[in-house]
């Protein structure tokens, strides 16, 4: 919490608001400075280098905050480019009237400082300096003249007086101090105007070489704190009683009033001459100052605008952010809300449309939740049923099935989601029924509810459905498809049927056969009766006629055994049978008799054993081959053919059993119709030898029907499912129960 | 007492090394001493210096060598005046027992400041000792450079203000002073070699 409190002020305006203030009142200083402010002159060098160290402390940030903004733009932030347009604006925008001010400033600058120096008073400020000199000249010499005059004097004063002399003259002379020194430097006398100084002023040793060069020396000098003095310094002529050469030094004070005039002479031209000898320093200096007020100025405007261009970005970033986070799908993204203005409205209609939007996300989600239930409970409610229920969709494609449509139709529906009809069916050939049956109502147009039975010969044998559908139809009344519901009525209609010819049969045979016992009994007691008393012709005749009605009795309770046998329906004895082996021991039966037929067999060698009450499959055998003898063309001998073959299909086994005759054929409105139990092409017989094969077969779970063969006859094809061992009880049980 | 009154702690003057750090860069680009051929090159040196106990005060006699820039020369001849620094340092070899372990100690650190001024009225030069206020005159430029070239009976450092032990030694070095310069001038002082003039450090041990 505090680094964040810190790094927001570091990088807040604050600082720089400081640091910029400091150095403008460092420039300050230093402006005052270079005029000639004795208070800032000695911090000169240190506002220079505050200012250029806060510069450079001030380019530095530029240069970071133009380094992360061009990273920004090379990593394609978003707001980055929008950043660089503004700062450049920004920049263009503040330094074009910058740079202008600067360039007037700096020429008005130098003109200024131009305009400080004139010709005229440099020339007069030259002629005054002269002016001073020569009228301190004409004095000079006055004063070197007097004083050689004294020196003159000197000479031949004896040494004891010279004190006394010297001091007289100096009087005389107005002299502040006159010194007598020896030729080593040692004074020899003084008087001086000052009675407390103790120590005479010496000349120097350059004074002593000018001496020794020229003979005498004149000078303007400062005398400690007496002022401005003339010096005058002369050699003493030698004579023959002092060998050693003597000089002597003469100070003569100058008048105030003229010494002070001198002086500001002296001092005006000094400043005049230092003044144009600074010129270019002092140019350079402004400039310097100037350009330092140019780059303070530019560079805190560069960092406004960087700054400016940050603050005025940063709700688009969080914008475009926020956008980028509401297309991810996450809804809860709200904005800081910074500011009243525009782009705050913007700000708060963004938060305002993601509570929108999540609020919708959520009442979506929550009926998606209700339907997702609805579904379910309705999937729940479809695997609960025993009706298959499949629904197709607008190109015919299935769509969604349950459970007990995958059950019924031994196929799992589940895996063909998504395929065509044909698709389905060219995996799996058993529904080819149920496709044909399909497609012929899908295809059709302006049916809507249907409702037919397909009959199928699947894994476990023949299957009888009950279909029924209709069109399926969009919210808008667009078409979206079909729901198609079946029931396996296999059971159901053959227990039907059964039941129906099994009481048709019993009430038959029941009527039937109660008149056939005394009509066989009176007429075998006609026959005993009256066969022996009657003559032979009408005893060969009574014979004859009570055999026929014997023998037609006889047939009549076959037939009606027949029809008993039909609704009896015994129990089946389930075993695994040879087919081959138990047609070709038919066959030879046949062959072995009395018949004339020529019955071949083509037997398939693959054919599996045949879970099947072979008395029963015998029946039926029996009873096709019978029907073959009868079908066939009178006058030629009979000719029959049977085969078995092995069908094995990937869902499911079959084993066929077909039986063709070369007579006539069927009629083509009893082919569907052959397999009925009132239903026969025959003049002799009960009718119902195809109806018990019909009935056989499908108590094995097979079916049967019969078609023409092109080149004459009729062909009866058997199919019986090949069991496999674990739904072997199954369908056993089920078998039981029919 | 006259003694410690001529002694005078030197202030702290950071800003020629502020100066110094910040135009490091500069400075290399500047141009060396423009000295034509066979002209003496401008700097300051030290030929001797000694010291002489004189009534229990260390008195320094020392011949110094001032060979000034055009520039400098220049600007002296202009008006401007110019501040010469004679730096003197008593320093203490460091010792076990009494000193830290890593540098010598520094005993007194002395100043003298004089300034060199033209006077146009009578065409002289004046060299006024900042510290005492004496001034001298001089014919010529060359004249107050030989006078300040040979210093003489400066007071160093009072002997009482010296322990007994250690061996004590003297650092003298003299430079022009840039920061007594007019401001306009000091920037361009600092960047220019012919206005950094300064002797090198001249020691020598301080007999007792």
């Amino acid at each position: 919490m505090a680094a964040r409190a810190l790094k927001r002020f570091f990088t807040g305006v604050g600082p720089i608001l400081v640091l910029v203030l400091l150095l403008l009142v460092s420039l300050v200083m230093m402006s005052n400075a270079t005029q000639g402010s004795a208070r800032f002159g000695q911090l000169y060098s240190a506002m220079l280098a505050i200012n250029a160290l806060g510069l450079i402390a001030l380019a530095g940030l530029i240069g970071w905050n133009l380094f992360s903004l061009l990273r920004r733009v090379g990593a394609g932030e978003p707001g980055a480019r929008l950043t660089v347009r503004m700062v450049a604006v920004f920049v263009i925008l503040s330094v074009t009237p910058v740079l202008v001010v600067y360039y007037f400033s700096l020429q008005f600058l130098h003109r200024s400082i131009d305009s400080w120096f004139d010709v005229r008073i440099e020339r007069a400020l030259d002629d005054a300096l002269e002016l001073s000199r020569t009228a301190l000249g004409v004095r000079m010499r006055e004063l070197l003249a007097h004083t050689e005059v004294v020196a003159g004097d000197l000479v031949d004063m004896p040494a004891e007086q010279i004190a006394v002399g010297l001091d007289d003259r100096r009087r005389l002379a107005g002299a502040s101090e006159f010194t007598l020194i020896g030729a080593n430097g040692h004074i020899i006398a003084s008087s001086s105007i000052d009675p407390t100084a103790i120590v005479p002023n010496r000349p120097s040793d350059a004074i002593l070489v000018q001496l020794r060069q020229s003979g005498t020396y004149i000078g303007l000098d400062p005398i400690g704190d007496a002022g401005m003095h003339v010096r005058v310094v002369v050699g003493l002529p030698e004579n023959v009683a002092t060998t050693e050469p003597r000089i002597l030094q003469a100070l003569y004070p100058v008048a105030e009033r003229t010494s002070t005039l001198a002086d500001t002479v002296q001092t005006t031209y000094g400043k005049y001459r230092e003044l144009a000898y600074l010129r270019k320093p002092l140019k350079t200096s402004f400039t310097l100052t100037l350009s330092l007020v140019l780059l303070l100025s530019l560079f805190a405007a560069v960092w406004a605008a960087f700054y400016s261009a940050r603050r005025m970005v940063a709700p688009l970033q969080n914008l475009s952010q926020g956008t980028r986070a509401v297309a991810d799908g996450d809804y809860e993204t709200r904005l800081p809300s910074s500011s009243e203005d525009e782009v705050g409205f913007l700000v708060e209609s963004f938060n305002d449309m993601t509570r929108r939007l999540a609020k919708a996300r959520d009442e979506t989600r929550l009926s998606q939740q209700q339907v997702e239930d609805q579904r379910r409970y309705l999937e729940a409610v479809l695997s609960q049923l025993s009706t298959g229920v499949l629904t197709l969709d607008e190109g015919g494609r299935l769509f969604t099935c349950n459970r007990a449509a995958s059950q019924i139709l031994r196929v799992e529906l589940g895996d063909e989601a998504g395929k065509t009809l044909d698709e389905i069916d060219e995996r799996h050939a058993h529904l080819h029924p149920l496709k044909q049956a399909l497609q012929a109502r899908v295809s059709a147009e302006g049916v809507e509810d249907w409702r037919e039975e397909v009959i199928l010969l699947g894994p476990t044998g023949r299957q009888v459905l009950m279909c029924s559908g209709t069109t399926l139809s969009a919210s808008d009344g667009a078409f979206a498809g079909h729901v198609i519901v079946f029931d396996d009525v296999t059971d159901l209609v053959q227990a039907q049927r059964n039941a129906a010819w099994s009481e048709v049969a019993r009430r038959l045979a029941h009527e039937i056969k109660n008149p056939l016992t005394p009509i066989q009994l009176s007429a075998e007691r006609l026959r005993h009766k009256y066969l022996g008393k009657m003559q032979s012709e009408d005893s060969n005749a009574l014979d004859r006629l009570t055999r026929t009605i014997v023998q037609q009795v006889e047939a009549m309770k076959t037939m009606v055994n027949a029809f008993t046998d039909y609704a009896r329906a015994p129990q089946m004895q389930l075993r695994n049978v040879d087919v081959n082996e138990l047609v070709a021991d038919l066959v030879e039966l046949y062959r072995a008799g009395e018949s004339e037929a020529v019955i071949e067999t083509h037997l398939d060698g693959d054919v599996p054993p045949l879970e099947a009450d072979p008395d029963r499959l015998r029946q039926i055998l029996h009873n096709l081959i019978k029907n073959a003898l009868e079908a066939s063309e009178p006058g030629n001998p009979a000719r029959i053919l049977i085969e078995t073959r092995y069908i094995n299909e990937p869902s499911r086994e079959m084993v066929e059993i077909r039986t063709r005759d070369f007579g006539r054929g069927l009629p083509a409105h009893m082919a569907e119709d052959i397999f009925s139990p009132q239903v026969t092409t025959k003049t002799r017989g009960s009718g119902l030898g195809l109806a018990i094969v019909k009935k056989i077969v499908e108590e094995h779970g097979g079916v049967v029907w019969a078609e023409n063969e092109a080149q004459g006859g009729a062909t009866v094809i058997m199919r019986f499912p090949v069991v496999v061992a674990e739904s072997e009880s199954a369908s056993t049980s089920h078998r039981h129960a029919i | 007492m006259h003694c410690l009154e001529s002694v005078e702690r030197i202030r702290v003057r950071a800003w020629p090394a502020v100066w110094l750090a910040v135009c490091s860069l500069l400075l290399v680009v500047t141009e060396p001493s423009t000295s034509a051929p066979g002209k003496i090159e401008a700097g300051f040196d030290i030929r001797s210096a000694r010291t002489e106990l004189v009534d229990g005060v260390y008195l320094l006699d020392a011949d110094l060598s001032f060979v000034f820039s055009d520039e400098s020369l220049e600007a002296i001849e202009n008006g401007i005046p110019v501040t010469i620094v004679v730096e003197m340092l008593v320093l203490r070899e460091r010792g076990l027992i009494w000193d830290n372990l890593w540098w010598d100690a520094e005993i007194a650190h002395i100043e003298a400041r004089f300034r060199i001024e033209t006077r146009p009225l009578s065409n002289t030069y004046l060299l006024r000792n900042l510290n005492s206020g004496e001034t001298r005159v001089f014919a010529s430029l060359e004249e107050l450079v030989d006078g300040l070239g040979r210093l003489r009976g400066f007071p160093l450092i009072d002997e009482h203000l010296m322990g007994n032990e250690g061996h004590y030694y003297l650092r003298m070095r003299t430079l022009l002073d840039i920061e007594s310069l007019p401001s306009p001038m000091r920037p361009w002082a600092y960047l220019s070699a012919p206005w950094r003039l300064k002797s090198d450090w001249y020691e020598w041990p301080l007999e007792r």
